[in-house]
């Protein structure tokens, strides 16, 4: 069943021993042979013989290799099955022998550690080539050869897959762009497509940037659920490669950006927010200042750098700002319209999505404002002419306030580390992480590169006992589960298009579609019964119900047959589709099917449990069904795909 | 990576009930001797409606004055918020004197109900932790809802009904945990969402089941496995495969608490989906219409439960059903003007539907919101505030009244803490205290339920808490 093991990595290696039915408890007998040597390189839970229980069909014998100093070869356990007079050994070679390999520890991470790593960092491990005989995916090859630290270093020079450029081209084309182009453009980036439109300049893929792109779309939130921002997708999708330019920089830069972008002015409705006009009793909208501290930098309560709340004398928690805050905050953001370069003042700017917000000092609100932690801003002069240079002074202090409030650094910190990792980190790990956020190691504050390698190297993220934890992980969210399989087999439309909007209806997301500025999910959900009653939390569960429990495996019922979109396409070849020619191929050889699925879909992760009950259900669709081989593919995508092991990631 | 097999499917959501005290309630209740006229039997039929208004509805639009002079009142504090007073549609409520009310002008439905006694208001509920005075709010003293004016704070503390804790269960979960087992049958919760996972119908015995509002021609409801039938027997077909390997997925245990608690969604799914989408496939009476839009497509689908709670063996029943897009920081007036027609006709409709099933002193419909809205203005739009209007319907409602207290709508009037955010006249412990109580919810267990009921009501009281539901 799983015939790769690793010196430095945990995960066993497993032989399945069956018969042809079940029946009275049964001993087998077999010799071990090969390089390896028992207890030297590995140990095994059987070594002469092992016992078929009552009523079943077959027993695991397992292996763990045994690490050690010496440099060595890939070494190999020969299992192979001794006769006996109450049974008959299979005739076929490959039926009563095999063999297992163990890698020397070299310094580099093994194939199903590499996996691990790019379904946290990345979107997963990739379909192979069909020119290999392997069965290890190219970016997992990618990920052994250079070791971790090295290839998020390489991540870090790609340029950015920006999706922008495919609703400009859609325009250039004389065709009119629409909401789901964004999603479009956004999946051809993500599959690693090379190309931002038919025909541009071929790039490498980024998946690194891409990944981290989209946590931060899930905090910093825009949505198109908003009619007035699904008009602008073009601006829209230009606020998502802020993001992705903003991924590798640094937190304060992204924050001014994210501020100062029409598409959240026009979101969160500081966009044209005006000083208090007494005349007609009006005051600023505080809607941005409130959701600015409380979902952006610094959140409702005083933390510790683990992340923890600070309590006070009482052991209460610490509010990080009350009502009053909230209306020095939106004094700041106001006098900002739109960036159209041709506004001669605050009213005459018309709609303009892909420039940053311009200020006019004609409608900020001048007077002196108290922020937080002491710091206070004077008032200002307008400037004459109108430069808007009294209210930037204004929204730079306030920036500068709540990045360098101490609950900036935790508050993201912690976020960042559940998309990418873990649900419940440790308040170690979101010190650690908060920590390299308040200093990069050269006295860099908000250096997103070193928050991103202390995320991803950290201990906690990299040790292997965490794959024995019964709590650690996360759920996978539903639409990248859904990106980890089309890169798993390589998804295509014969036409290069992906036409995968409408998938929110059956996934509950959809990038940049959130219902709320509070994103699909909160951070600190945490759904009833045993999760909660362990005081954890699982932001994910927050959009599994009754209905997405089912919606999503039928969804993956149909993609091997019907392809990813939701309803099928009218033109068949913009259906995208997996590539299964593969797989097709080992119909016939149903344990090597199942090594190669759970490989790329699980990252080598299922229990001899799945693979014997997938097994023996792919094994029961024969000749005498329609269409049998390609069933047996389909249904062993869908028990694999639809399996709670593949939709957990620890 | 360990796993066993499990004894049988489901176990995992066949927890016993959690408390001492709730299985005293549970015999309190069945000893029908002890229980006050107004309260149900137990195999009487009631069921609750809740409608959220998520982002916070600007509710002093939906009731407003309209004489003369409370008009001015509340032109002089809205000003561009404040709708004309010839556009509200006039109310006659029997309790009120002094002054005269309007409901919005898209809002026919709602005073059809109103005038026809179905309907009545609560005005200025909001949350509270303890009553508190304006002085105690600039003073800092007195103990506030956490997150005053936030969102997430205030929708959670609006399912909770604890302001003064975070918690992941609701009122109306906690209301499953005491009255779950009067249900004959517990494949479908008793606690159904149109609206996915909430906190309000979660317990600790008790989570939402959530199923789909139609949209034209498809009908909705529960989401069935496709692929997937334990009746096939087909040799030939690979749908039986299928099904015996899905089944042994759900029966294997999971040690990973996520992977366990992923394979405990889809196990209750299932076992649930057969069930509701046979109960609910009755058509509804001739003549019942609704209109087109969301919220009426997530009633209809709840008045389909209602008819079919006896199939699904239910004789008490929570819904949950949503329409968001309120926080009107801008263009408050227009867009109120083309949501409140979509959510007057879409409760209309229901009420209707329930009076052709003969179900319409059974089913009370009661809405929510995550707070009030400014009365000022920001220029076009309302920001965050506290207190806020609220309006339940149902046969089994004392209608045509305005319960609370309308408060004054002048600036820095004795309940404005700043831009015209009230502190609630009504806590919605009281409010909600009212609604479970009618429910069937035992007085005496009202605690449980509503962990802060006694700060605004006394359980020794001979009067309801706020009186709608007598």
């Amino acid at each position: 069943m799983d015939g790769e093991m690793q010196e430095d990595w945990p995960d066993l290696g497993m032989v399945a021993v069956r018969r042809d039915a079940a029946g009275p408890p049964l001993s087998v007998k077999f010799t071990l042979t090969g390089t390896a040597l028992v207890t030297q390189d590995y140990t095994t839970s059987n070594t002469t013989d092992i016992l078929i229980p009552d009523g079943e069909k077959e027993a695991w014998v397992t292996f763990g290799a045994v690490t050690d100093a010496l440099k060595e070869p890939t070494e190999k356990i020969i299992v192979t099955l001794l006769p006996d007079a109450a049974y008959t050994v299979a005739s076929l070679i490959q039926e009563k022998s095999v063999t297992l390999t163990i890698a020397d520890d070299v310094g580099l991470p093994g194939a199903k550690e590499a996996a691990r790593f790019l379904t946290q960092a990345a979107f997963g491990p990739n379909a192979d080539s069909t020119a290999d005989t392997d069965i290890i995916p190219q970016n997992v090859q990618t990920v052994m050869s250079m070791g971790f630290s090295k290839w998020i270093d390489d991540q870090f020079k790609k340029p950015v897959g920006t999706i922008q450029p495919y609703l400009d081209y859609m325009r250039r084309s004389k065709r009119e762009v629409y909401s789901h182009h964004k999603v479009e453009s956004w999946w051809r980036r993500v599959m690693g497509v090379g190309t931002a439109y038919p025909g541009a300049p071929v790039l490498p893929a980024d998946p690194l940037r891409q990944r981290i792109g989209f946590a931060l779309s899930e905090i910093f939130v825009i949505s198109d659920g908003l009619d007035e921002l699904s008009v602008y997708p073009t601006g829209m999708a230009n606020y998502y490669d802020m993001l992705l330019k903003g991924s590798f920089g640094n937190f304060r830069t992204l924050l001014f950006n994210v501020s100062m972008h029409p598409c959240m002015g026009v979101y969160l409705s500081h966009m044209m927010n005006r000083k208090a006009d007494p005349d007609y009793g009006t005051f600023p909208d505080e809607n941005y200042a409130r959701e600015v501290m409380q979902l952006f930098t610094i959140g409702l309560w005083e933390l510790n750098p683990d992340g923890t709340r600070r309590l006070d004398g009482n052991n209460q928690p610490i509010p990080t700002y009350d009502n009053g805050d909230i209306t020095e905050f939106a004094k700041v953001f106001t006098g900002l319209s739109f960036g159209d370069p041709k506004a001669q003042d605050f009213w005459s700017a018309r709609s303009y999505f892909t420039a940053p917000m311009k200020p006019w000092d004609e409608e900020h609100d001048l007077g002196a404002k108290t922020l937080l932690n002491g710091v206070t801003l004077p008032a200002r002069v307008a400037s004459d002419p109108d430069k808007g240079t009294a209210t930037m002074a204004d929204v730079n202090a306030a920036i500068d306030c709540l990045f360098n409030h101490p609950n900036t650094g935790p508050f993201i910190c912690k976020q960042l580390i559940q998309r990418l990792i873990t649900s419940n980190p440790s308040p170690a790990y979101v010190q650690r992480v908060s920590s390299a956020f308040a200093n990069n190691g050269s006295g860099v504050r908000g250096d997103m590169k070193a928050v991103i390698r202390a995320i991803l190297l950290d201990d906690e993220a990299r040790n292997p006992a965490m794959l024995f934890s019964t709590s650690f992980g996360r759920l996978k969210e539903p639409y990248l589960r859904t990106v980890n399989l089309a890169r798993a087999f390589n998804a295509r439309s014969s036409s290069g298009q992906f036409r995968l909007s409408g998938l929110q209806e059956l996934l509950f997301q959809q990038p940049l579609s959130a219902p709320s500025v509070f994103n699909f999910f909160r951070p600190g959900y945490s759904p009833a019964g045993p999760v909660s009653d362990a005081g954890m939390v699982a932001p994910e569960f927050q959009i599994l119900n009754a209905i997405s429990a089912i919606s999503i495996p039928n969804y993956f019922y149909r993609m091997p047959r019907d392809g990813f979109s939701r309803w099928g396409q009218g033109n068949s070849a913009n259906e995208v589709r997996a590539n299964l020619a593969v797989e097709f191929s080992l119909y016939n050889d149903i344990p090597a099917l199942l090594r190669r699925l759970d490989m790329v879909m699980t990252g080598g992760t299922l229990p001899p449990e799945q693979h014997q009950l997938i097994r023996e259900a792919v094994e029961a669709i024969d000749d005498d069904m329609w269409d049998w081989k390609k069933e047996r593919i389909y249904l062993a995508f869908y028990l694999i795909a639809a399996s709670p092991e593949a939709a957990v990631h620890h | 990576m360990k796993v066993s097999r499990r004894r049988f499917l489901g176990q995992a959501s066949c927890a016993a009930v959690s408390s001492i005290p709730v299985l005293n309630t549970l015999l309190n209740l069945k000893a029908a001797g002890h229980l006050a006229a107004a309260t149900p039997g137990p195999s009487d039929y009631r069921a609750l409606v809740c409608l959220f208004f998520s982002g916070g509805v600007d509710s002093f639009n939906i009731l407003a004055p309209r004489g003369t002079s409370e008009w001015q009142q509340y032109k002089g504090i809205r000003g561009d918020l404040a709708i004309p007073s010839a556009s509200l549609l006039p109310i006659t409520p029997t309790n009120v004197s002094g002054m005269e009310l309007g409901v919005h002008p898209g809002m026919a439905g709602l005073q059809g109900l109103f005038e026809a006694g179905n309907a009545a208001f609560v005005a200025n509920v909001g949350t509270l932790v303890e009553p508190v005075t304006k002085a105690q709010y600039f003073q800092g003293t007195g103990k506030f809802p956490l997150g005053l004016f936030s969102h997430s704070d205030q929708i959670e503390q609006w399912q909770t009904g604890t302001p003064d804790v975070r918690s992941p269960r609701g009122w109306a979960g906690r209301v499953g945990d005491v009255l779950k087992q009067l249900n004959t049958d517990p494949t479908v919760s008793m606690n159904i969402s149109l609206a996915g996972a909430n906190i309000w119908q979660s317990g600790e015995t008790v989570y939402e089941y959530a199923v789909s509002a139609g949209s034209g021609d498809w009908p909705g409801g529960a989401e069935e496995l496709q692929g997937y039938d334990p009746t096939e027997t087909s040799p030939w077909s690979t749908i039986v495969p299928r099904t015996k390997a899905v089944d042994g997925q759900l029966a294997l245990e999971y040690q990973h608490l996520l992977t366990e608690a992923f394979a405990s969604k889809k196990r209750d799914a299932m076992a649930a989906y057969q069930l509701f989408n046979s109960a609910t496939s009755t058509p509804l009476p001739p003549g019942v219409t609704f209109p087109g839009n969301y919220l009426a497509e997530q009633l209809k689908m709840v008045a389909k439960a209602v008819a079919g709670h006896a199939a699904l063996g239910h004789v008490r029943q929570t819904f949950f059903v949503h329409v968001g897009g309120w926080d009107h920081h801008d263009e408050v007036i227009a867009n109120m003007g083309e949501m409140l027609p979509m959510v007057s006709g879409a409760v209309a409709a229901f009420y209707a539907a329930l009076a052709a099933l003969g179900m319409e002193d059974s089913v009370t419909l009661f809405t929510a919101s995550d707070f009030g809205r400014t009365l000022t203005s920001n220029g076009a739009g309302s920001d965050h505030a506290w207190g806020g209007n609220h309006f339940v319907v149902g046969g089994a409602v004392d209608g045509r009244k305005v319960y609370g207290q309308f408060p004054e709508l002048y600036e820095d009037n004795p309940l404005d803490v700043g831009r015209g955010r009230l502190i609630p006249s009504t806590s919605v412990d009281a409010y909600f205290a009212e609604l479970a109580l009618w429910l069937g919810v035992p007085k005496s267990s009202l605690p449980l339920v509503l962990p802060n009921i006694e700060r605004f009501y006394s359980l020794s009281s001979s009067s309801n808490p706020v009186g709608f539901l007598p």
